[in-house]
């Protein structure tokens, strides 16, 4: 669980294991100093593809990093990210299909200006439950979402953060980064 | 030789004495290159600068004897006044805070031999040798130790809601006090919007100082960090989401909360690079996170940043794959460098000891059973106490602690410091000199509603006072997260209104000596 860790430093806010961008890979290295920001290798876009294992990370490339200057972004703040919902999350019945489950999936545009998208979907499920172990979506069973924690990336119970609490008894809704989601921790 | 009345300078005295002339010494030159002066007797030989005596010698004026002000003392400038043939003893340090009490020569420490100076602050009249300690962050008495014997309790102006009604949640993220007032961070999101990083103030009795400025300012999510104070500027970190996971950055903020410069990117590459940790040694930063190096197992990854802001060396690892390693804490001693704790996926606090270039200095330890969470540590007096709380499929019942020296040694084998409750989490530990205060939620009220309460512990781990409750709402009052200075200490807390998400809460606390302890 990321937010209470240390005493809540984190606002109590869980990390939901990311699908990609068709395994577009931010290039720091292209980043254009003093014109403000970095510039990425845009990816093809799309949902559900999990990150390549390996992917990145330190060692790669040997990419140069210098102070990032921030874009801005004047508009940002205004910047409403889009949901596109092809099925319910906490319904009874999600939508999905026997093997399916729904969950939520996040895409960040390579622009840092634009806004983040959100996709409820239909995908294949796993048999993880609330705190086993999991690497993606698929690992965890229906009404699960794989969150990155303090202590494991794990599956927890999803539940919805703009009701009360479904969660058992000294359990919280904590929200994740996808609006009005949260798990139970 | 006649020197100074005072054969040794007493620390924090006066700034410099005149004497009385009489050490002359010396001869007497024989005058060359300066025009000869005639002369039948003594009389006739006078001059205006009254540190020389003169006579008259073989029919011409010559010097006899200068005043000699060597005082033998270290810390004193010696010279002669010409007008008066006194003696000046200038004290090398100033007395700035005008607190009768002179700062250390630079390079020194305040109180050691030969640093000219025992105020360890001289820039607060209240700090000195002999000040009463007060409630405050600071070390008051110079002793080394910071607000020891005090006890917070909650101030009449209560708890106020840190974020406008234009967040639709929020969490704080760090607290830190910069001499005036409490700087904030906080994780926030409004109607339709991501959630981004926040920084406020807040003065002592609860008074806003700084509204809330957006310091992230992304498109996708990012959120509040930690927050720490430098003596000139607050500095922060905190996790933005990049194309496939998230990135750190950094900055220093003014007293406004307004950034000093452009954003640091301080992670590479691709995956998940959260929860940062920052600490400052006066000179420098250290800053970890946690890092899946683009899909693989978290490790804490680490590095310095420049005062100036700039990124020194390369990302450093400091715990292997195996560890699953996620929410660092870098803390420091002050007889050692650097600590650094984290949690294991065996669900375990942990930690490794590091040299002042992070390089680590011995293997990983752990500190607890399995099942261990929601950990918070601090340095007090001589050790370092660790706190957590248990976590299964539901929360333990109490919060658990231990101490370890500054080697990471154990010295106190881990036990429950709270009881009471049905479920108890996320504690903070704060150090206050000779003892440390606990915040944590737990449901001792209520069967799992969440209040959190405050107590203060002696380095040995027992409790010296009672517990209070700082924040009970008919909501869940979670995440509490405790900073010292102003009246006392201040508490930041999520209050999940409506028993949904919740907001930021600030508490100021006032400090009281002598309850019964």
């Amino acid at each position: 669980m990321v937010g209470p860790m240390c005493s809540g430093r984190y606002g109590g806010v869980l990390f939901l294991v990311l699908f990609g961008c068709g395994g577009a890979v931010e290039d720091p290295a292209a980043s254009t100093k003093g014109t403000g920001g970095y510039t990425s290798v845009a990816g093809a876009g799309g949902y559900g593809n999990t990150i390549p294992l390996g992917s990145g990370g330190t060692g790669t490339g040997g990419q140069v990093y210098s102070t990032y200057t921030s874009l801005g972004c004047p508009d940002a703040a205004a910047a409403t990210p889009t949901v596109d919902q092809r099925c319910d999350l906490f319904a009874t019945d999600s939508g999905c299909g026997d093997g399916y489950g729904c969950f939520p999936l996040i895409q960040s545009s390579g622009d840092p200006c634009q806004p983040t998208r959100y996709l409820f979907a239909c995908i294949s499920v796993g048999t993880g439950t609330q705190g086993q172990e999991c690497d993606d979506n698929q690992r965890c069973a229906a009404g699960h979402i794989c969150v990155v924690t303090s202590t494991g990336t794990v599956c927890q119970r999803a539940c919805d953060t703009t009701i009360q609490s479904s969660c058992s008894a000294g359990m919280f809704c904590d929200p994740i980064d996808v609006p009005g989601v949260g798990t139970c921790s | 030789m006649l020197v100074s009345t005072r054969s040794s300078r007493l620390l924090g005295v006066l700034s410099f004495l005149l004497v009385q002339c009489g050490g002359r010494s010396g001869i007497l030159g024989d005058d060359a290159g300066v025009a000869q002066v005639p002369c039948k007797q003594n009389s006739d030989c006078v001059d205006n600068n009254l540190c020389i005596t003169q006579a008259c010698v073989n029919a011409y004026c010559a010097t006899v004897a200068t005043t000699n002000c060597d005082d033998q003392v270290f810390c004193t400038l010696d010279s002669c006044d010409e007008s008066s043939g006194l003696c000046v003893h200038q004290w090398k340090t100033n007395d700035n805070d005008h607190d009768g009490y002179y700062a250390p020569l630079p390079g020194t420490t305040a109180g050691a031999p030969d640093s000219c100076g025992d105020d360890c602050n001289d820039t607060m009249a209240s700090v000195h040798p002999g000040a009463p300690e007060l409630c405050d962050g600071f070390d008051n008495n110079c002793d080394g130790r910071v607000d020891e014997g005090s006890v917070g309790y909650r101030t009449a102006s209560g708890a106020v809601r840190v974020t406008d009604d234009s967040f639709i949640n929020g969490g704080p993220t760090g607290l830190a006090y910069n001499g005036s007032f409490f700087g904030l961070s906080f994780s926030g999101s409004k109607s339709s919007e991501t959630y981004q990083g926040y920084f406020s103030g807040y003065d002592s009795s609860a008074s806003s100082v700084v509204s809330a400025i957006n310091i992230t300012q992304t498109s996708t999510d990012s959120f509040g960090g930690p927050v720490l104070w430098t003596g000139s500027v607050f500095a922060t970190a905190w996790e933005v989401r990049g194309e496939q996971g998230y990135d750190i950055r950094f900055n220093e903020l003014d007293a406004r909360g307004q950034k000093m410069g452009p954003d640091v990117l301080v992670s590479k590459g691709a995956g998940f690079s959260v929860q940062p940790t920052l600490l400052w040694d006066g000179s420098q930063y250290y800053i970890a996170w946690s890092d899946d190096n683009g899909g693989n197992l978290f490790q804490i990854l680490g590095r310095k940043i420049s005062a100036q802001r700039e990124l020194s060396g390369d990302i450093l690892e400091f715990t292997g794959l195996q560890s699953d390693a996620r929410t660092p804490t870098l803390l420091r001693s002050p007889s050692s460098n650097l600590l650094l704790f984290f949690s294991a996926t065996t669900q375990q606090v942990c930690g490794r000891m590091l040299d002042g270039a992070m390089a680590p200095t011995g293997g990983e330890f752990c500190l607890s059973a399995e099942g261990a969470s929601n950990y918070s540590a601090d340095w007090i007096n001589d050790r370092f106490v660790v706190a957590w709380s248990l976590e299964g499929e539901q929360p333990g019942d109490a919060i658990w602690a231990t101490t370890i020296d500054a080697q990471g040694k154990l010295i106190q084998a881990s036990s429950a410091i709270t009881s009471g409750a049905n479920f108890a989490r996320n504690p903070s530990v704060l150090a206050l000199g000779d003892r440390f205060a606990l915040a944590w939620t737990d449901d001792r009220v209520t069967y799992g509603h969440y209040g959190v309460r405050l107590n203060t512990y002696g380095p040995d781990l027992a409790p010296l006072t009672t517990v209070q409750t700082l924040a009970e709402t008919a909501y869940d009052c979670i995440d509490p997260t405790l900073a010292s200075g102003g009246l006392g200490l201040a508490l930041v807390y999520r209050e999940r209104t409506d028993g949904k998400t919740g907001f930021p809460y600030f508490i100021g606390l006032t400090c009281n000596y002598g309850l019964p302890q």
